[in-house]
């Protein structure tokens, strides 16, 4: 090892605040520096000098007169900071307190640390900012999938029924291939429906599901054959979640009368079930005896 | 402050580290007026971003930092400070080094000669409050640039330290 690498290593002391770091040299390295100097008086005086003048280097440097009171006055400062953080912090615990008006606990418990108080405070703080705009959106949210909630408009199976008897096949020509709910379009009915359209001029209750356009309306006509009477009638599918009492029945076979009205097809039977997420709607024409043939039609295996 | 995970109370730090942020911003600035200010600043930055600190235990390193960007930001604003460019020094191989004979005054006239960047090592180094580590990490750069920046700036120190000592007006 030369002067100058011996040099170089010897440069840096191992501060007592930690050892020396790997770009000084390994521990070999600098055991073969420290060799070096007891052959080179030359290097050893240099590392003596500069050693003796980093101590007085440091001492001056560290020699630095403190200002009388500026400590005082700085620690001075900060109490005033801290009792105000602490007083925001308590007044925001007041304000957010589900006990508040009963006795605070801050009066039964030991102050609190003022920087701790403070850090808490601004940690609940970025808290708060975090949570009460999520908080916000969420209830905003609900409001407003709740008011649509509310003001979408309901019918009860009689509203349906009672807008069917304003209906005829002659009407459900004059109007619209429904355009609606897929579902409502693909709904398994019982029977292949004469038509399918989504409107129809009649009961003003009804309006609302027909401007809305989720609603279908079929006519069917089942053919006399030797075994039963002709039976025809309509009937109405759309979602379960506009319909207020949903029927119990499940499908149309097993489903009872409702009541009797007179309808444009004629005095009519309804009846009603549900069908998965869609409700149907039926209006026959005729009394019980046209629903025992339809149902007894349904239940005979196809030819 | 032992327990690194408890919240650091402030008034606390400046207690323990009131007189080494003080003297770190002595250093730097060279003004004792300017220096009193520096330090309180730094603390009232620490105030507001106590939160940011996270081990006690860090809590020098963290005021000294904040210390020094503080500093920075000041003279950034004013650039009032003189400085003289290290490119083309080298380490001296057989210097004779200075007899130790120069007082604060003189000591901080050099230091101030110094770009910031050598100076805050230098000083930190002369400290002995931290390891190369702790000093590298404080300065944000990597262990071997500090080295190096020391390792110059302290052959500048010795030398200016040397002229000063053999000028006949001394």
């Amino acid at each position: 090892m030369d002067c100058r690498q011996a040099l170089q290593i010897l440069e840096f002391d191992d501060l007592a605040a930690g050892g020396l770091p790997a770009e000084v040299g390994s521990v070999e390295d600098r055991a073969a520096a420290e060799a070096h100097l007891e052959s080179c008086p030359t290097c050893a005086r240099t590392v003596g000098n500069r050693r003796e003048l980093d101590r007085t280097i440091g001492q001056v440097m560290r020699a630095v007169p403190i200002p009388r009171g500026s400590q005082q006055r700085l620690l001075a400062r900060l109490a005033e900071l801290e009792t105000a953080d602490t007083a925001v912090a308590m007044a925001a615990d007041d304000e957010n307190s589900p006990r508040n008006g009963q006795a605070s606990s801050l009066t039964t418990t030991p102050a609190v640390e003022p920087a701790q108080s403070n850090a808490a405070f601004k940690s609940r703080r970025r808290f708060l900012k975090v949570v009460v705009p999520l908080a916000a959106c969420l209830m905003a949210a609900v409001g407003f999938f709740g008011a649509v909630w509310v003001l979408i408009p309901r019918w009860s199976v009689e509203d349906i029924s009672q807008a069917l008897t304003e209906v005829d096949f002659e009407s459900l020509e004059t109007l619209g291939n429904f355009t609606g709910s897929a579902e409502a379009k693909a709904a398994q009915l019982p029977f292949d429906p004469v038509s399918d359209r989504l409107k129809w001029a009649c009961d003003k209750q009804a309006k609302g599901l027909i401007d809305s356009n989720v609603i279908a309306v079929y006519g069917f006509d089942l053919p006399k054959t030797r075994r039963s009477a002709a039976v025809r009638g309509l009937i109405a599918v759309l979602p379960r979640s506009r319909i207020r009492g949903v029927p119990a029945a499940d499908s149309l076979a097993t489903a009872s009368p409702t009541g009797y009205v007179a309808a444009r097809i004629g005095d009519s039977i309804c009846v009603a079930w549900q069908q998965g997420d869609l409700v149907c709607v039926c209006l026959l024409k005729g009394g019980p005896d046209s629903l025992e043939t339809l149902q007894s039609a349904l239940a005979e295996p196809a030819t | 402050m032992d327990d690194s995970r408890s919240a650091p109370n402030l008034s606390e730090l400046a207690r323990l580290h009131y007189a080494l942020v003080y003297r770190y911003a002595y250093r730097l600035c060279g003004s004792a007026e300017e220096a009193e200010d520096l330090t309180q600043q730094a603390f009232l930055t620490a105030h507001r971003r106590l939160h940011q600190l996270r081990d006690a235990n860090s809590a020098k390193s963290w005021l000294c930092a904040i210390l020094r960007n503080t500093f920075l930001t000041r003279v950034t604003a004013h650039r009032g400070v003189q400085i003289v460019p290290l490119h083309g020094f080298s380490d001296p191989v057989q210097e004779q080094g200075p007899t130790a004979n120069f007082d604060s005054s003189e000591l901080q006239q050099v230091l101030s000669e110094l770009p910031e960047e050598f100076r805050a090592p230098l000083i930190l180094y002369y400290f002995e409050e931290f390891s190369y580590r702790q000093i590298a990490e404080q300065l944000d750069v990597p262990m071997g640039t500090v080295m190096s920046r020391l390792a110059r700036a302290k052959s500048h120190l010795r030398r200016r330290l040397e002229a000063l000592q053999s000028a006949p007006s001394r």
